[in-house]
């Protein structure tokens, strides 16, 4: 289960060092991202957002997981 | 929270975060096909950014400005709406080396790009009137296309105003929230020194870490949204993606300093010490960070990439177009912020409660 | 609440210790003076004023965090503990702050003649001395309260070196960033008149940490 999760973080990471150290994609980059006025930017600044807010959920979720099984453990 | 304010908070999302991206863009320049240029005739491209410039050819104006020394284009070809050609004379001495262009029509009002075109080889006479400046009148200042103010090199991400800052101002309510529960810690374990057993007198503590904690989510998502849309601002001619913005550098400064809050809540085990340690460090750093954000935009003139063609962000607040719905944006931002605070801490409650029965 | 006798007397028990540990402070003097000598060795000259006092004041701080990592440490518990029924919390951490300022200002003059040794005086060519020695006591008095409190809180929480760092770095910046702007207004030789803000805000840093340190130690202190 974790594994897999942490491939695929090390690839975004990867993805990420690549278009910060590799000068031909960082102009590439920027022409995508100013595109019809820049509005990309925008859409990125707004998934980011969304991005932090749902793992801020998911680690409560994980919380409230975790109390549950110890609720059910301590029923049974 | 009381339900009817979640449903306020989310009414006030819904409605910012719509208007946010539905609102159009008042109509600018965005370039100039050339940067630089030769005294004598020149022939420019003018690149519009949702501009009317076919409906409105027969009143378009387009002129260079040089310390109010204006150089009238011949309009030679509308190419579409937000393309124009016009031929120039520009003569040999200037009285600086940038022209502004302007662009006049009855629709898009006065569009206007500061330091679009550099003359090489001119001579420069400073404050020089040039008798050759042409005259003409303008009948319309004022965009008749209602719209989100356009300002250079920021255009559409305008919008940004209301995603990134409500980051802010919820991290800043989240952390002065944590900064008053740490007081009132404090002032608890004074007024109960021989009652440790008391199950509430960690309270405030608890409330103090949970919003401290959700202030940090904000405060990481503020540093993520402004690293992004400072890049695509001012960074994009360098390779870096941390720019040398003040407001950017206060905003790690708050990290860390939070960071190293938790940092000092791990390392002590003891409830009672962790409680007051951490109420101590809080509330000394929090005048310290507070200081620190009198002190940073001192240095602005000094530090601020884009001094040259970027307008101070003070500027925003003036439109009534994105106050309208920034000040929506911010109270709908604060309420989820508190409320996702509230959240946490109800968990942490009840695992707390739980804890104590086994 | 205020007992000038009591603190006279704290600073001159502090005095007593250094004194026994000679070599704690010969330690940072050698630190000092080899962070000054890598610095040399890295650098050669400075011609750039800006450069010059970011990192003498870089130095500076390394040097204030190694010296007061042990401000509270060197007194084993026992005496702590006789210490808290003897005197008031303010005057522990009066005389502290004023004692360690004193060993922030003397090491920051040893700092900076090393530095003038090695790295040379271009750049103190037409520098407004007057100007920068102000500013070298506000910034040791701000340093000494501002570590002494973190060391204070850092001790009580386990007595970690590292700990100290993580606590006392963020904390520090804006004193750090006022400071070298103002020895950098000073260096260039120009008026008092400019570097009026910078002296207000670093009087409002210095203020601030004292008094908060006076009104948050007491509840450091109890255990």
């Amino acid at each position: 289960m974790i594994a897999p999760k942490k491939k695929y973080i090390a690839l975004v990471l990867f993805c990420v060092m690549v278009s910060i150290t590799n000068a031909q994609t960082e102009s590439a980059l920027n022409e995508y991202f100013f595109e019809s006025g820049k509005f990309k930017v925008v859409i990125g600044v707004a998934v980011i957002i969304l991005v932090g807010l749902f793992a801020y959920l998911f680690s409560l979720d994980r919380k409230v997981k975790r109390l549950e099984k110890k609720l059910e453990g301590k029923k049974s | 929270m009381k339900n009817g304010l979640k449903i306020l908070c989310i009414a006030l999302l819904l409605y910012s975060v719509v208007s946010a991206f539905l609102h159009p863009l008042a109509p600018g320049i965005i370039a100039c096909d050339k940067s630089t240029v030769q005294p004598g005739y020149n022939e420019l491209v003018v690149v519009g950014y949702r501009t009317h410039f076919i409906n409105q050819r027969t009143s378009m104006l387009v002129f260079l400005d040089c310390d109010s020394n204006r150089y009238c284009g011949k309009i030679l070809e509308v190419i579409d709406n937000s393309h124009v050609k016009i031929g120039v004379d520009i003569p040999d001495t200037l009285s600086s080396k940038s022209l502004d262009i302007y662009v006049n029509n009855d629709g898009d009002g006065t569009l206007y790009l500061p330091l679009a075109v550099s003359v090489n080889d001119a001579v420069l006479v400073k404050g020089m009137k040039d008798p050759a400046s042409c005259k003409f009148d303008v009948k319309n200042d004022d965009s008749t296309y209602f719209g989100y103010p356009f300002q250079p090199l920021i255009y559409e991400t305008i919008r940004n105003l209301m995603w990134h800052v409500p980051m802010w101002f919820t991290m800043f309510f989240l952390m002065i929230l944590s900064f008053v529960y740490s007081l009132r810690q404090l002032r608890k374990v004074n007024s109960t020194t021989k009652n440790f057993s008391s199950k509430h007198v960690y309270e405030f503590d608890l409330k103090a870490e949970v919003s401290a904690r959700a202030g940090m989510v904000f405060c990481i998502l503020g540093l993520l949204t402004g690293m992004m849309w400072a890049r695509f601002t001012w960074g994009y001619y360098s390779h870096q993606w941390w720019i040398n913005d003040p407001q950017l550098n206060g905003a790690l400064v708050v990290f860390l300093i939070y960071a190293s809050y938790f940092v000092l809540r791990a390392t002590v085990s003891d409830e009672e010490k962790r409680a007051r340690l951490s109420a101590i460090y809080n509330i000394f750093a929090f005048v310290m960070m507070v200081v620190l954000l009198m002190v940073m935009p001192k240095f602005v003139t000094s530090l601020h990439p884009g001094k040259e063609g970027t307008p101070a962000f003070s500027s925003y607040d003036l439109d009534s177009s994105l106050r309208t719905v920034f000040y929506p944006a911010i109270i709908g931002w604060g309420m989820l912020g508190y409320w996702l605070y509230s959240t946490h801490l109800r968990i942490k409650k009840i695992e707390l409660e739980i804890n104590d029965r086994s | 609440m205020f007992n000038s006798k009591e603190i006279s007397a704290l600073l001159q028990k502090e005095f007593t210790l250094e004194f026994r540990q000679k070599h704690a402070l010969a330690g940072i003097i050698l630190y000092v003076l080899s962070t000054v000598f890598v610095c040399y060795l890295s650098l050669q000259e400075i011609d750039k004023v800006q450069t010059w006092s970011a990192l003498v004041w870089i130095i500076s701080i390394f040097t204030v965090f190694n010296a007061l990592a042990k401000s509270f440490q060197h007194e084993a518990h026992g005496v702590q503990l006789y210490l808290y029924t003897l005197a008031s919390p303010l005057s522990v951490i009066l005389s502290k702050i004023i004692y360690n300022s004193l060993l922030v200002a003397v090491l920051n003059t040893i700092a900076l003649l090393l530095f003038i040794l090695f790295l040379g005086n271009e750049v103190l060519a037409d520098a407004d001395m007057f100007q920068f020695t102000v500013g070298l006591i506000l910034g040791s008095t701000g340093l000494g309260a501002m570590v002494t409190f973190i060391s204070g809180i850092a001790y009580k929480a386990g007595n970690n070196v590292g700990l100290m760092a993580i606590l006392g770095f963020p904390v520090i910046i804006p004193l750090l960033l006022t400071l070298t702007r103002f020895s950098e207004i000073a260096l260039e030789g120009l008026p008092f008149s400019v570097n009026g803000l910078n002296l207000l805000i670093l009087g409002v840093l210095n203020a601030s940490s004292i008094i908060l340190a006076a009104i948050l130690f007491p509840y450091l202190w109890r255990d």
